[in-house]
């Protein structure tokens, strides 16, 4: 069932004409952007710093773009980043979980972004990437494929593993799981994903600027779980709507969608708590 | 098989553990016990590699041990059985049990191996309901189950019969049993020796962080 909801959402946008479908097309690059960090969420890291493995990615794509004509180098650079960055984080602090730290990183690439020069271009401006390349179809196609592992690693072994560690990761280590290889391993599937999307994210708009570092960006795939009410699975359908009613919100008036937001946080132990309610009520045996 | 050679801890200012030594042969089962804050746990969680000794040794088979990470020592057959269980809350009984059963199966096998120790060990009934639904007894069996799971040379049951009501001593002793007459080695503890009779081969009593009696 959801698998055919994740063709439906992503066959949307070419059912649909003009802005509407632009604007499924850009929900989807989003809902892909929760499906990388439900992925960590699914092992007990709750992402803060995801802008950083999405901008990096769109980043380093235009600027291999600028540089070498070539988009795929720098988001096969990117893919390993988030491991790369884990095995820094883990060997200097010894611990597996750095949410400040990323939440850090992520903010001081937004402050460091605007002075990325290369040649005249970049800056606060940004680097414009001049393709013709399909971008719905590729936006699309990253989203179905990030949906396909999302589901896939749910059901996996290292799915399984990575929800007893959240559960509890002494217990988990207590029969044998290895700990720190799950967590580095879904750092890189989470990073690719990301990576997917930051690539989208900048083929969907020609140009990447310091924004696509921005807290919004690393807050929207969290706000987007806490409407789940904790259901994961559902991540990428709530984004996609999440998007939507922000965007329209941030039409009627600029800025107003950050209210729905505040708003869904401060109401979030409710909503949490009436979903965990039900579930309680349909897990009783 | 299994040797602890001066074995100490302290956290801050206070000995947990003073020096304490002693051997496991293959097969057999070990009871120890002593009142509460004696070091029992302690001393089971230096072995399983949960904690790490200030000083002393561990050795199985003549290997070194000593503070190897509890993943390690799963791997080379010493498990522990927490005394407070700690179940995976948001998973299911058969998922924590398959959990486990998937470091050694593919996911569909582990689920099926899961479902038969359930049933071996009387607990199907309650096999797709989360760990927080069943009662304290179902969450204790179920903590040993896992550690069984790991197919241990060395299972080490710390207070395995705490908390629990009559009726569930009787259930867990019952399995600790079985566990003993298939030739497995175990180091039990308890604060009261009496609920160890018959189970272990052999006592040692732990007061104040050292073996005062053996």
């Amino acid at each position: 069932m959801r698998f055919l909801m994740y063709v439906v959402a992503a066959l949307l946008p070419f059912l649909l004409k003009g802005y509407v479908s632009w604007l499924i097309g850009l929900a989807l690059i989003y809902a892909t952007i929760s499906i990388s960090w439900a992925i960590l969420e699914n092992e007990g890291r709750v992402s803060m710093g995801h802008s950083f493995v999405v901008g990096s990615s769109a980043y380093l794509s235009a600027i291999t773009y600028l540089l070498f004509n070539s988009l795929a180098a720098g988001f096969l650079i990117s893919i390993p980043l988030s491991a790369i960055l884990f095995y820094i984080l883990k060997r200097t602090t010894g611990k597996t979980a750095f949410v400040f730290a990323t939440f850090t990183l992520s903010l001081l690439s937004y402050v460091i972004a605007p002075y990325i020069v290369i040649g005249e271009r970049g800056g606060e401006e940004g680097f414009f990437i001049l393709h013709d390349l399909p971008s719905l179809l590729f936006s699309s196609f990253s989203f179905v494929a990030s949906a396909i592992v999302f589901e896939s690693f749910l059901k996996s072994k290292l799915g399984y593993f990575a929800r007893a560690i959240k559960s509890d990761e002494l217990a988990s280590r207590a029969v044998g799981i290895e700990v720190e290889k799950v967590k580095l391993t879904t750092s890189v599937i989470s990073s690719a994903i990301g990576s997917f999307a930051g690539l989208s994210l900048a083929l969907y708009f020609s140009h990447v600027s310091p924004e696509i570092f921005s807290l919004e960006v690393s807050v929207f795939p969290f706000i987007s779980y806490v409407v789940t009410g904790g259901r994961k699975e559902y991540i990428a359908f709530t984004s996609i709507v999440l998007f939507l009613i922000s965007s329209y919100l941030n039409a009627l008036l600029t800025g107003a969608h950050l209210l729905l937001y505040a708003m869904l946080l401060i109401f979030s132990p409710k909503i949490g708590g009436w979903v965990y309610a039900k579930g309680q009520e349909r897990l009783k045996v | 098989m299994l040797k602890v050679r001066n074995v100490s801890k302290s956290k801050g200012r206070v000995m947990i553990l003073k020096n304490v030594s002693f051997d496991l042969e293959d097969g057999e089962t070990l009871g120890l016990f002593g009142p509460n804050g004696s070091g029992k746990s302690t001393l089971m969680k230096i072995i399983a590699g949960i904690e790490t000794p200030s000083c002393g040794k561990v050795f199985l088979d003549d290997l070194d041990v000593t503070a190897l990470p509890p993943e390690k020592m799963v791997k080379l057959g010493v498990v522990y059985a927490f005394q407070i269980p700690r179940n995976f809350r948001e998973m299911t009984v058969l998922e924590n049990l398959a959990v486990v059963l998937m470091n050694y199966h593919s996911v569909d096998e582990s689920f099926k191996l899961a479902r038969k120790m359930l049933r071996d060990w009387d607990l199907d009934y309650i096999a797709e309901r989360k760990v927080e639904f069943i009662s304290h007894g179902e969450s204790r069996l179920l903590e040993i189950l896992k550690a069984y799971a790991t197919n241990p040379r060395v299972l080490l049951l710390d207070e395995p019969f705490a908390g629990l009501d009559v009726e569930n001593v009787f259930k867990v002793r019952e399995k600790i049993e079985r566990l003993r007459e298939e030739g497995l080695t175990m180091i039990i503890t308890s604060h009261r020796r009496g609920i160890l009779s018959n189970l272990a081969d052999r006592f040692l009593k732990m007061e104040g962080g050292k073996i005062v009696e053996s």
